[in-house]
């Protein structure tokens, strides 16, 4: 039964600006370090779609036998109205085996299902779409997987650019290994949501006194050892698309937001300046005389650079 | 038989002696050696002891006498230990040797626990560049020889230093007294990586109550963060690792410092470990006045000071 607390297709929600959720990057990473803390977090995040009036592709795992009626979505856990959501189709789950089959397997294959959703989405005259997915489990073993993995992620953000398309990926941390830790942080580099901290993409281009900074990472938070691993992870994401980007190599982090650092993520940017290919640098802004402290403790490399001023921004 | 030490290449750390001694003469004679050693460095020189000590180390040391410091024992060293240690930290000088000489006294103030306070100095003040000299006279109580012979690494006799084979070092387990700096303001037991945003929250309340405040505070938060870690083994390399295993974190306030102690039972060295845990014992200093760190059967535990 579809009460009239569920959207239906086409009704009027907010305007478009606030739907697309400009405070928010499009695509976003969250990260759970358990079961739990995901639930509840994506709950409300398929609230706010609901609410939104959004419909909503949901992708995730299923115990063996059990069908979507028995996922956690339609129980307690789940968004209030979770079920009826399903019910009236304003909410569609989709287990992983069935999206490999219906995909073939092939990345290609992944980018066409969602593309299929979302304009079978804008044709049922929904106003804007919601996808989210569980953390995959992937082995993340090569380079191959993880550029493929990559590949995958790239297709959201090209649906977002035409579509009014929003996308929650979900990390769950005691169910991935290390490498798919570090790959998903760095693939999402430009919507991170961890516990403590987040990050995202700013504009594409920072300018200090004329020079070209490089394109501004901004990072809100607490960056301490518990999150070091997705911290690099995403740091080695931004210093990977800086250098693909015209405004790189350089990559501008803007710690102006952060409210706490500690000794093991300075040595993450120390570290990750020291990596960095021949010709890139991180360029900080925004340090307290704290992070400068811990910076210098970690001996910073000459291209680890602490900027004395925020670069204004320059979106060209 | 034990050679005597005739200029003892002290390195950057403690330097505890015990000095027994006759007469006041005696007790200058013994002394004036090392006294005259640290001088001749450029390091600083405070002797406390009774005005008849005072006069006849000034009369020995002549003109030098006028490089050296002679405050009263009670103004310098108070009733506590806290402040005893308060003190002579605050007489340290970074690159160079501080030489404290200090006298037993039977006319110690009530709840003055000498016992107690010389296991305070060599572990609360392991790490600094510091020579202390205890000096207790040959007609004083038993316990206070008997603490001369325990507590100190050397002993100064007629012919210089000779080490002393009845030291005993304070057990790793419990490095310093805890009694003089109250109870905790904050006991909690941090289970994991995930507990230490509480952690930091819940010691910057206790910095706050007891003071501090801005850049401060959170180098004080920063400390305890870090003495947790490096308590737990925490990694700290491409991977960093939370920490491992529970740790039991205490903080006290007390004296115009904070102390933390941080004991992790369970903690294991790291696969990636040693080095960038070295890593982190190096930059912790840089936050906090005091570091100690000891590895006993009873597992790891991290000691850190911060004053206020």
């Amino acid at each position: 039964m579809v009460t009239s607390t569920v959207a239906e297709p086409g009704s009027t929600g907010p305007d478009e600006a606030a739907d697309r959720g400009q405070d928010a990057p499009a695509h976003l990473l969250f990260v759970a370090d358990s079961d739990r803390h995901q639930r509840a977090a994506t709950s409300t995040w398929l609230e706010e779609e609901l609410r939104r009036g959004a419909k909503i592709y949901y992708k995730g795992w299923l115990r063996h036998g059990h069908g979507p009626d028995r996922h956690w979505l339609s129980g307690p856990e789940g968004p209030r109205r979770g079920r009826e959501a399903i019910a009236s189709g304003q909410l569609e789950f989709c287990d992983f085996p069935t999206v490999i089959e219906r995909c073939g397997g092939t990345t290609t294959g992944l980018h066409r299902l969602l593309t299929d959703e979302v304009t079978r989405a804008m044709d049922e005259g929904w106003p804007s779409v919601a996808m989210s997915q569980e953390s995959a489990r992937r082995p993340m073993g090569s380079d191959a997987e993880a550029a493929e993995f990559a590949e995958q992620e790239r297709g959201y953000d090209v649906l977002i650019r035409s579509w009014p398309l929003r996308v929650l990926c979900q990390l769950t941390t005691t169910a991935e290994n290390d490498a798919a830790v570090w790959e998903s942080a760095a693939v999402h580099h430009g919507g991170v949501i961890d516990a403590g901290w987040s990050a995202e993409a700013g504009v594409p281009t920072a300018v200090t006194a004329g020079v070209v900074a490089g394109p501004r990472w901004a990072v809100r938070g607490e960056l301490d050892a518990y999150a070091a691993r997705r911290f690099g992870g995403a740091l080695a994401g931004a210093l990977r698309q800086a250098r693909e980007t015209r405004a790189g190599p350089h990559l501008l982090v803007d710690l102006a937001r952060v409210e706490f650092m500690d000794v093991a993520c300075a040595q993450m940017l120390a570290l990750s300046a020291r990596s960095a290919p021949s010709g890139q640098e991180i360029r900080v802004c925004g340090a307290s005389r704290m992070t400068r402290r811990l910076l210098d403790a970690v001996e910073r490399p000459r291209t680890l650079v602490v900027l004395d001023e925020l670069p204004d921004e320059e979106d060209t | 038989m034990t050679a005597p030490h005739p200029a003892p290449p002290d390195g950057d750390g403690l330097v505890h002696l015990g000095v027994v001694y006759d007469d006041v003469d005696d007790l200058v004679a013994r002394c004036l050696p090392e006294i005259r050693t640290v001088l001749d460095a450029g390091g600083d020189v405070h002797v406390t002891v009774d005005r008849r000590g005072v006069r006849r180390f000034r009369d020995a040391l002549g003109a030098d006498a006028d490089r050296i410091a002679f405050p009263a024992p009670r103004d310098a060293f108070g009733v506590s230990t806290p402040e005893l240690l308060r003190t002579i930290r605050g007489w340290t000088r970074p690159g160079r040797r501080t030489l404290v000489l200090g006298q037993y006294s039977r006319d110690n103030p009530p709840g003055w626990d000498c016992a107690f306070a010389e296991d305070a100095v060599n572990l609360v003040l392991a790490d600094l560049p510091l020579t202390v000299l205890c000096a207790c006279e040959t007609s004083g109580s038993a316990d206070h020889r008997e603490l001369v012979s325990r507590a100190h690494t050397q002993l100064v006799g007629g012919v210089g230093r000779v080490p002393n084979p009845h030291f005993r070092p304070p057990a790793a387990s419990c490095p310093a007294p805890l009694a003089p700096w109250g109870d905790p303001q904050l006991a909690m037991t941090v289970h994991g990586g995930e507990d230490l945003a509480e952690v930091r929250h819940r010691v910057t309340a206790v910095a706050e109550r007891a003071g501090l405040s801005g850049p401060s505070l959170g180098t004080a938060v920063l400390a305890v963060h870090e003495a947790v870690l490096l308590a737990g083994r925490a990694g700290l390399g491409e991977v960093p690792d939370p920490p491992m295993g529970a740790q039991e974190l205490r903080v006290r306030t007390a004296a115009g410092a904070i102390v933390t102690e941080v004991l992790a039972p369970d903690a294991t060295e790291p696969e990636d470990g040693p080095p960038d845990g070295d890593l982190r014992q190096t930059c912790l200093p840089s936050f906090c006045d005091h570091l100690s760190v000891h590895d006993g059967p009873h597992g790891r535990l991290v000691r850190v000071l911060t004053s206020i």
